[in-house]
């Protein structure tokens, strides 16, 4: 080390403590002789003069609020960790948790192209839940028998009389004209029936029609005026009967047909009285009837039923028409219901043998698009019957009956 | 953190006093506080030049030290370590200041209170002191730790050595490079 360097060191050195004679001797002889030396000493000392400078800015901040302000950044440091070990746990929990809602929103999303097929019924659901049992109640089935005795009776109609103009009838289906019936008409009819006895059957009933391959009856047109001469098989149609009529005598089918004409449009009311529903089978006409006769699937109508049941004729009689047990009456559309209208439906469906309905169909509606089709066929499946019969046989056939929605404002009554 | 009683006897020493403090005892922690503030202040107003920043700098630095307390050596000099703390703590924030320099760019310069201590001082050296902050600030970052740890915090060769990891004729060569260069530059500035 040269004398310089030790210098140096004792110039440093004197920042810290005070120096020995000797070292003050020294330090001050080599000073007056090295120049250079001179030039480290006073940048040393230019230094102590900063350091004084900064000593002055450092007693300037307070010991206490410096004290207090670390331990206070100690304190929170410590709850921070605290938190962190307590909220092991819990954070487990909240990634679980996130990642089950991530997992369930990545299902909905997937499946969002069946979506619709989840979510709307539950909405139509929410919307039938709004009628109240009150309009379940007002919904009546009307149905009326098959009237065999009356169908023999009647002539035949030859086949190729009819086959002109099939279509245009079988679409124009309208509501039988004599069904519009005053009480009072009505109600001695009632009493009349009432006297019938089941054992009053005509022998020709039982027995199978086979000298024709065709056979074909018309449909008395005012066939209610002679109610009163049918007679009811068993107990369940005088019961069936006497619904009928009564219904017919308070006037609902009067009134429904009076709506059915000019459709109501008022707008929407609080409740609503569906009027009867009725089953009926004269309102088909022969042409069609005879058509389908010739078809594998046979439409039937006011009794007459051809079915390809029985080996030896093609066409068979029908003898017993499938009598409605279970009818589900069919909910008045929310839509149509708040809009006010009116309309008729007309069903064709199929009874099994079973006397379930295998398929219903909408034949016509004069509303279409305010779900009138979409209940009547829902409706329809649910409706149990007790099958058909030809010649023994338990058959299935088609039905063909009208719905009616009929719109009453109750709060115009 | 308890507040037990210091050990008996006042002049417990340091690494007495880090060993009480790292069982819990609050007092000894507040002593060490109390104990090596300036030091610690001093290191870091230097490195930082802003007082602000460098009283935050020193608190954290202390905040480290009770939370590192169970990692220091007995057998080693508290100050070195407690230095060594808060070195790396003014390296850490420089090194972000350097990265967000257009935000720092005013922390750089003096701040207010530096410039009110200067104040008292007469024209003459408040001058010469400017100059010489200015000068130490222009030291690359190697050769000013070894300076303020020697002129600003008068640590010894040995525990410079300790607190920046190096040899001490490392030390004892950069300060002597630091002392050199700074001289060059005040002669520049024709202080002599």
């Amino acid at each position: 080390m040269s004398d310089c360097d030790k210098i140096e060191a004792l110039i440093w050195e004197r920042m810290e403590r005070t120096l020995s004679e000797r070292e003050r001797e020294s330090l001050e002889k080599h000073l007056s002789e090295c120049e250079n030396c001179g030039r480290v000493q006073s940048t040393i000392e230019m230094i102590s003069e900063s350091k004084k400078s900064d000593d002055r800015v450092i007693s300037k901040i307070d010991a206490d609020t410096f004290e207090t302000a670390v331990l206070q950044k100690i304190r929170a440091r410590e709850s921070e960790i605290r938190f962190k070990r307590e909220d092991q746990g819990y954070m487990f929990r909240l990634y679980f948790s996130v990642g089950l809602a991530a997992a369930i929103v990545a299902f909905m999303v997937l499946s969002l192209g069946d979506l619709e097929r989840y979510v709307m019924p539950i909405k139509l659901e929410s919307y039938k839940s709004t009628i109240s049992e009150k309009e379940y109640d007002a919904v009546q089935i009307v149905l009326k028998p098959s009237r065999p005795e009356e169908l023999r009776a009647s002539p035949p109609i030859s086949a190729g009389e009819e086959e002109a103009g099939i279509d245009d009838k079988a679409m124009k289906i309208m509501p039988p004209p004599k069904l519009v019936q005053t009480p009072d008409t009505a109600e001695p009819v009632v009493t009349a029936m009432a006297e019938e006895k089941p054992e009053a059957m005509p022998e020709e009933v039982e027995t199978p029609v086979e000298k024709e391959d065709l056979i074909m009856a018309e449909t008395e047109p005012g066939y209610i005026e002679e109610e009163a001469a049918v007679k009811p098989r068993d107990k369940k149609e005088i019961k069936h009967y006497a619904m009928t009529k009564l219904e017919t005598g308070k006037g609902s089918v009067e009134s429904q047909f009076s709506i059915l004409s000019k459709p109501v449009t008022s707008p929407a009311p609080d409740s609503v009285v569906i009027n009867s529903i009725y089953l009926s089978e004269e309102s088909i006409p022969i042409a069609s009837q005879q058509t389908r006769a010739f078809l594998p699937e046979v439409i039937i109508d006011s009794g007459v039923i051809q079915a390809a049941k029985t080996p030896r004729s093609i066409l068979v009689t029908v003898d017993k028409m499938p009598v409605p047990v279970e009818i589900i009456p069919p909910e008045y559309p929310v839509w149509a219901r708040k809009n006010g209208i009116s309309g008729v439906v007309w069903v064709k469906a199929r009874v099994d043998e079973s006397g379930n309905v295998e398929t219903a169909e909408i034949l016509s509606s004069n509303m279409p698009g305010y779900g009138f089709e979409e209940a009547s066929l829902e409706a329809a499946r649910q409706c149990k019957y007790i099958p058909a019969e030809a010649n023994g046989y338990k058959i299935g056939i088609w039905v063909l009956y009208p719905v009616n929605f009929i719109f009453k404002n109750n709060n115009s009554d | 953190m308890t507040g037990q009683e210091l050990p008996a006897g006042s002049g417990n020493s340091d690494n007495e006093l880090a060993v009480s403090a790292r069982n819990g005892n609050e007092r000894a922690f507040r002593e060490i506080i109390s104990r090596y503030r300036p030091k610690i202040l001093s290191i870091c107003l230097k490195m930082l030049k802003n007082s602000t920043e460098a009283t935050e700098a020193a608190q954290d630095t202390f905040v480290k030290v009770y939370f590192h307390l169970r990692d220091y050596n007995p057998e080693r000099s508290f100050s070195a370590w407690a230095a060594s703390i808060a070195i790396n703590e003014c390296r850490d924030r420089l090194r972000k200041r350097r990265r967000y320099s257009q935000t720092f760019r005013e922390l750089t310069e003096r701040d207010v209170d530096l410039k009110q201590a200067q104040a008292d001082d007469d024209y003459e050296s408040k001058k010469k002191v400017e100059l010489v902050e200015n000068a130490i600030e222009k030291l690359p970052e190697k050769l000013k730790e070894v300076l303020v740890l020697k002129a600003y915090s008068e640590y010894s060769y040995d525990e410079i050595a300790e607190i920046l990891k190096i040899k001490t004729g490392t030390v004892m060569s950069r300060l002597f490079r630091a002392r050199e260069k700074l001289t060059e530059m005040l002669e520049k500035d024709n202080l002599f």
